[in-house]
């Protein structure tokens, strides 16, 4: 699945994964608070799942400032 | 080629059962579209209502920089202060930062325009006497936060109260409250401490706009997907200069704790109410003290000289 990380600079990763995006969040060390999450444009939730031919754009939200 | 999805692949929202697209643990539920917007717009209300932040208003100042919150403050202030025949003006303050202001200062205008709320925009170069590319040819990104709040809570008084404003806005939300609470408390700064609340100031100064937070209770990932839900904003970017490694810690410290504990942000807010109350007390004799004015600038100060006034001299100096 292509997994789209939104920081500070875009981030693509293609990445062999079916289930949910909480363990996504978690391989990579996001934590669920500072993103908003979208799965082939919609908005989702980390409870939601994923899978292999899905793109999930993980968009962090909280920089302040 | 993108997979396919049915109903039995989304989380349901908790109160209709249709697509949710959040999900909040610290109520124990997740939301769909129409369900979410609901139930943000009716906690804001009722901040408003809590604190009795439009009370007498007849002309109030949104403070408006173009990001996610105060699009989303300012969006909602049309739809409560419409209906209480209050007139708005949002105020932005234009920092001087290239490459970064100029994509926000499109999207207020697109959306005062809409919602046909006049905008007022007043930039750090005319207003203060410079602008903060040119104070970062100077100071080290560390110090950039420090000068760019004193500057613009400096020039948004000014802006609110030549523009006869009775009150002002500002789109501070629940994180920022509660960083502002935790790093205050380090500090030992009751002061700072006393007057960050929904409805801000310990001086009653004719020359002082009062400030409100309608945006108090609400967290910053909420306002976020609201801004997307609305179309206010899809892209979120922070300040180029923004580096305050004090208020980083404290922000990933506090989500982090979030994250393992649903409801700590809520339960530091109040907290912080429970401790305010206590430091107001402390400084209730200081709102009946006279305010003195800068000998400088001439704009009430707790000195003989301001802070934008100190500030300034300092960067000349260098």
């Amino acid at each position: 699945m292509k997994c789209i990380i939104n920081d500070r600079e875009k981030i693509v990763k293609k990445i062999k994964f079916s289930g949910k995006i909480s363990t996504i969040l978690s391989k990579f060390g996001i934590n669920p608070e500072v993103v908003i999450l979208k799965r082939n444009g919609a908005l989702v939730t980390e409870l939601d799942s994923v899978k292999d031919n899905d793109e999930l754009e993980i968009i962090k939200v909280i920089y302040g400032g | 080629m993108i997979s396919m999805h049915t109903d039995k692949d989304f989380v349901s929202c908790s109160k209709c059962r249709s697509r949710a697209i959040i999900h909040l643990p610290y109520a124990g539920q997740s939301l769909c579209k129409k369900h979410f917007l609901h139930y943000l717009e009716k906690r804001v209300k009722r901040t408003i209502g809590e604190y009795g932040m439009l009370d007498g208003v007849k002309h109030l100042g949104v403070a408006v920089s173009g990001g996610k919150d105060s699009l989303t403050m300012l969006y909602l202030l049309k739809q409560i202060a419409g209906l209480m025949r209050i007139r708005l003006t949002a105020i932005l303050i234009d920092e001087g930062i290239k490459g970064y202001r100029e994509k926000t200062v499109v999207d207020a205008k697109k959306l005062c325009k809409n919602l046909k709320v006049p905008l007022k925009i007043y930039s750090f170069k005319k207003g203060v006497g410079t602008s903060m590319d040119e104070v970062m040819e100077r100071k080290n990104r560390e110090v950039s936060c420090t000068y760019c709040g004193v500057f613009r809570r400096w020039l948004l008084n000014k802006a609110a109260r030549e523009l006869k404003c009775d009150r002002l806005a500002v789109g501070h939300n629940l994180d920022d409250v509660v960083q502002s609470f935790l790093m205050n408390l380090f500090r030992n700064d009751s002061f700072t401490l006393a007057r960050f609340g929904p409805v801000g100031g310990l001086v009653d100064d004719e020359d002082f706009v009062v400030r409100i937070r309608p945006l108090y209770k609400i967290p910053e990932r909420e306002i976020a997907t609201y801004a997307i839900l609305h179309g206010f904003r899809d892209d979120f970017f922070p300040c180029p200069y923004y580096e305050e490694a004090f208020r980083h810690r404290i922000r990933d410290f506090i989500n982090d704790q979030e994250a393992r504990y649903p409801g700590t942000k809520f339960k530091l807010l109040n907290s912080y109410n429970q401790v305010r109350k206590s430091f107001t007390e402390k400084f209730e004799h200081k709102r009946k003290e006279k305010i003195a004015k800068c000998s400088k600038c001439k704009e009430p100060s707790s000195g003989t000289v301001c802070k934008r006034c100190l500030l300034l001299e300092g960067l000349k100096s260098l």
